[in-house]
């Protein structure tokens, strides 16, 4: 078995390329087949074959998108210029709503940290428990808790505040936990080693490490639960997200856009201040060395001063919010023993008023999420890549794609699906819902894709460049090459997300599971409205498992 | 050296990762008060892996480790969290919270004996900080005491951790690999300086190297280890760097 070495090879003699162990055969080897392999390509095949057959079962064809958008522009026509009939009340309203959200991101921060500790557990037990809990409050949709909230208490803030609170500790929760994971271990060695017991070792080994991430968390959730407060509003929390729908319900479109010209400055407002914050926290510290004067006296750099003034602020505000939105102690515990009243009117569920149409409605929901999902990753992903720095082919092309992506990710989900039902006409709710998810997914895969092109390592981009390859080629394989598990999480993550949307759909009355949620709701058959919910969350959960799995290959 | 007590012993200390990585291969080792002991081997000769043994960071598959008359085989909770106290570790990577400053990475040594949860320098008492603040004038950077740990040198970084192990008012220090991050110059120096401090108090030092050279100038008994064994054990005089060269000198090959 001798090593034959490929005789071409030129002169001068370079040393035999070793031939693999226990096969003298030269040549290529196969590429071996893999999950990995096979997930890699099968993933984007079926994905677009199950969107084209699912926008080809809506009835959404290229004549009807065009007709759609032209009718989109036709109602846009007949909503300039914009009008706000009461504009103290608006403001007063935006201003609830923001209370609202600040509220219910403080009230989930303090659960989520004892769960994110606890789900970063090398207790096996304790781990599960905590991860059970967290992935239980990020899976109920935060208006299916805000539904039960309303019946456990009656309409009003409070119940926005406690759902978008509990749906936060999901996210949150497993944000904190993973920012632990990943915490330096050897940090936590050392102070372990100094004979510190664990409550030390948390304090002085993990939290101080994990605080711009978590601080960097909250900071996005409440970004979030400002847009998840303006959707609460319409099923009974009141503020801004109220005010649009009654406007798109008097076919006031004018009003509307008023409303919705507020509504998005405030949301953009809030994301600034957001993105600047969390720029600060995660951003390289001053380096420059403070002269001890006083050996162990504190002294007040600029740091130290902004840490305090942002800690105590932050605090200050989410007690103005607590007492804005009525969160007394006493009102917390009215709402516990509530939602232990409301429980017997949601469970057992009751389907046989819905027995018939669960089976159509359900194939039409995941029909909606996935011809959203496929339109708008084929129009967020060049999205994304075009308004990140790294591939971006110069500065116009990126400040305009960075414009378009900020525009579309502004404008409230419960606008998107009003907008377009409006246009459509609630007949057409299902195209209407499928188009307005897809521009709301396009939004959310571009953003996605634009971070992660942002963070790509620039190694292989340098070596691929000094290979002299042209961009294009740069493209595929440096760029791409690096991106694709993630292109696959982001787009499992966009399906899930429109799976959800269909609870926003139903608050309109789009598609026909979402016509006779709404209807429900209305009617306070909260039996029946658990026997829509469950099956939909199912298939939540089925597409979640789906994607953890496929995640997991691809790694 | 062999008049004074003995600090460290092991006894048989064996220790496996996987199914065939052994680590440790039944090393008996007895390391007595004063003593400044290099572990000298190539990288997997299981020096690291000794040297987390003595403090409970890595529990043994068999054996006994006594350190400070406390059986750290056994040792835990509370017990193992005094034990810690009496240890001060010294790591290559540092380990310091770069994002806290200098001196609360420094104050995190005396976890050890306070009670409860610190965060921020204003919840330690005064003596502790004057205390870390003298730890941190011996090691030469008093002056950047309030300043961000991640933003200082590698050598710095080093010094840092060095005052945090010295304010737990150990009795005996490990450090693993303390210089292999830094340039030749700054590991002299803060061999130096980890040397000199040990020597000063009277402390007794553990401290893994990989570099001949650094373990002949510094340290006075060198234990070389080899796939996990003892294959040497003397007194740096008795030494030169040829003969510890031989522990890096890969086997015969022995192909299956």
């Amino acid at each position: 078995m001798s090593p034959r070495a490929r005789s071409a090879a030129p002169s001068p003699p370079r040393p035999a390329p070793a031939s693999p162990p226990g096969r003298g055969v030269p040549g290529l080897p196969r590429v071996p087949r893999s999950g990995r392999r096979m997930a890699a390509w099968g993933f984007p095949l079926v994905f677009a074959v199950l969107g084209v057959v699912a926008l080809d079962h809506l009835g959404v064809g290229v004549g009807g998108l065009v007709a759609g958008f032209g009718e989109v522009v036709a109602l846009l026509a007949r909503a300039v210029p914009p009008t706000l009939a009461d504009p103290a009340t608006t403001f007063a309203h935006v201003l609830d709503t923001l209370w609202m959200a600040v509220a219910g991101t403080a009230l989930a921060t303090v659960p989520a940290a004892v769960l994110g500790v606890l789900a970063a557990s090398r207790i096996r037990t304790v781990r599960s428990a905590a991860l059970g809990v967290i992935v239980a409050c990020r899976a109920v949709p935060d208006v299916v808790f805000a539904v039960f909230f309303v019946a456990a208490i009656g309409i009003g803030p409070l119940p926005g505040v406690l759902a978008l609170g509990l749906h936060s500790v999901g996210m949150l929760g497993k944000l904190f936990a993973e920012a632990v994971e990943q915490a330096d271990t050897g940090v936590r060695e050392a102070v372990a080693g100094t004979g510190a017991g664990p409550a030390q070792r948390l304090l002085g080994g993990v939290l101080p490490q994990v605080a711009p991430s978590w601080v960097a968390a909250i900071l996005y959730r409440l970004d979030i639960n400002f847009r998840g407060s303006v959707l609460l509003g319409a099923v009974g929390a009141g503020g801004i997200g109220l005010d649009l729908k009654t406007a798109f319900g008097f076919t006031d479109y004018r009003e509307a856009t008023g409303v919705a010209l507020v509504t998005v400055a405030v949301v953009l407002l809030v994301e600034g201040v957001s993105v600047a914050l969390r720029g600060q926290l995660l951003g390289a510290g001053g380096a420059r060395a403070v002269p001890a004067v006083h050996a162990t006296r504190v002294p007040w750099t600029r740091g130290r001063f902004a840490t305090h003034l942002a800690g105590w602020g932050a605090l200050a505000l989410a007690a103005v919010a607590f007492w804005r939105v009525g969160a007394s102690p006493a009102a917390l515990a009215d709402a516990a023993a509530g939602s232990v009243r409301a429980l017997g009117d949601f469970f057992p569920p009751d389907f046989a008023p819905v027995a018939g149409l669960l089976g159509g409605g359900l194939l039409e929901t995941a029909a909606i999420a996935l011809g959203a999902t496929f339109l708008g990753t084929l129009a967020g992903v060049p999205l994304g890549l075009a308004a990140a720095r790294a591939v971006a082919p110069n500065d116009g092309v990126r400040l305009g794609a960075r414009t378009v992506l900020v525009g579309l990710r502004s404008i409230p989900d419960l606008l998107l699906v009003l907008v377009f039902v409006a246009a459509f006409g609630l007949m057409d709710g299902p195209v209407a819902g499928t188009l307005a998810l897809a521009v709301f997914t396009a939004a959310l895969v571009a953003k996605l894709v634009a971070d992660d092109a942002e963070e790509l390592r620039s190694g292989p981009r340098e070596a691929v460049l000094s290979a002299g390859a042209g961009p294009v080629q740069e493209l595929t394989v440096a760029v791409l090459g690096q991106l694709t598990p993630r292109l696959t999480a982001i787009t499992l993550y966009a399906l899930d997300v429109n799976l959800r949307a269909f609870f926003i759909l139903g608050i309109v009355g789009a598609g026909e599971l979402g016509y006779a949620l709404s209807q429900h709701i209305r009617a306070l058959n909260h039996d029946v409205v658990t026997a829509i919910v469950l099956p939909v969350f199912v298939l939540v959960l089925a597409v979640e498992a789906v994607s953890a799995r496929l995640r997991s290959v691809l790694r | 050296m062999t008049g004074g007590l003995p600090v460290v012993e092991t006894r048989g200390l064996v220790k496996t990762f996987g199914d065939d990585v052994h680590a440790c291969a039944s090393i008996d080792l007895t390391v007595r008060q004063g003593e400044i002991v290099a572990l000298l081997g190539p990288s997997g000769s299981g020096k690291s892996t000794l040297l987390r043994h003595l403090n409970g960071l890595t529990r043994p598959d068999s054996g006994d480790i006594r350190v400070l008359g406390v059986d750290v085989v056994t040792a835990k909770g509370a017990a193992l969290r005094a034990l810690r106290r009496r240890v001060g570790v010294v790591f290559q990577q540092f380990n310091l919270v770069g994002r806290l400053t200098v001196m609360e990475n420094v104050l995190n040594g005396a976890l050890g004996r306070v009670r409860g949860p610190r965060y921020g320098i204003v919840t330690w008492p005064k003596s502790v900080r004057v205390e870390a603040f003298e730890h941190l004038d011996r090691v030469g950077l008093a002056d950047r005491a309030y300043q961000r740990a991640g933003s200082l040198s590698g050598g710095q970084q080093q010094r840092v951790a060095i005052a945090r192990a010295l304010l737990q008012r150990p009795e005996l220090v490990l450090a693993d690999e303390p210089v292999a991050s830094l340039d030749p110059e700054t590991a002299a120096s803060v061999m130096d300086l980890l040397v000199r401090v040990c020597r000063e108090d009277g402390l007794t030092m553990v401290c893994t190297l990989h570099q001949i050279e650094l373990a002949l100038q510094w340290t006075r008994r060198v234990v070389g280890l080899r796939r996990g064994e003892v294959r040497l054990d003397e007194p740096t005089g008795a030494l030169d760097a040829v003969r510890l060269r031989g522990l890096y000198l890969s086997d015969p090959v022995t192909v299956p």
